[in-house]
């Protein structure tokens, strides 16, 4: 385990570092709020799915 | 304006966090709905209140990505109607919260204080169905 567990150690020490610099990146920029938002809604999704659903339900021959 | 920008994040992020909670809710509805009703007419009727919350969920999107424009207009020199555009965003989550609540869905803290720092900025009435 010895060797195995520095690599871990160095690789978590890495980890660490990469987190610590785009947190510091993401602080001085401010986030796009069209970015946060996404393409669609979840809820839009769901809704146009169930709504096929409902048609192919009680509309279907 | 870097405070209004960071509002409008945390307002956005709110957003999503609702956006997720109101997607699981109503697929949950949506089923229950179809197993209890014997109509299109009858389901509709019993999901009203989510597509009322989905269809509010759409405006508050809109009116964030307008806002953030607006924002960026005005800091550009232009001035783009952004304490227009903001009150649009402070009335479309204010309803957005409802909507959720009254499907039992509540609304994140920070969505909520983000809210009581932008409705001071919002003094003018936002045009429209809202």
């Amino acid at each position: 385990m010895g060797p195995y567990k520095q690599v871990f150690d160095i690789l978590e020490v890495i980890g660490d570092i990469i987190y610590a610099i785009s947190k510091l990146v993401r602080s001085g920029k401010e986030e796009d709020v069209s970015q946060i938002l996404g393409k669609e809604a979840h809820t839009t999704l769901v809704k146009m799915r169930t709504d096929l659903e409902a048609l192919h339900r009680w509309k279907a021959p | 304006m870097p405070k209004v920008q960071t509002a409008l994040v945390e307002v956005a992020h709110g957003a999503v966090v609702v956006d997720d909670r109101l997607a699981m809710g109503y697929e949950m509805a949506a089923a229950r709905s179809m197993e209890t009703s014997d109509s299109l007419v009858e389901y509709r009727a019993q999901m009203r209140l989510w597509d009322d919350a989905e269809a509010i969920l759409r405006t508050v999107r809109v009116a964030l990505v307008a806002a953030q424009e607006s924002m960026q207009a005005y800091e550009a020199g232009k001035d783009a109607g952004w304490e227009i555009a903001l009150a649009c965003v402070v009335s479309a989550s204010t309803a957005l919260a409802e909507a959720a609540s009254a499907v039992g869905i509540d609304t994140p803290p920070p969505l909520r204080k983000a809210l009581d720092f932008l409705g001071p900025f919002s003094k003018k009435v936002c045009h429209g169905s809202l």
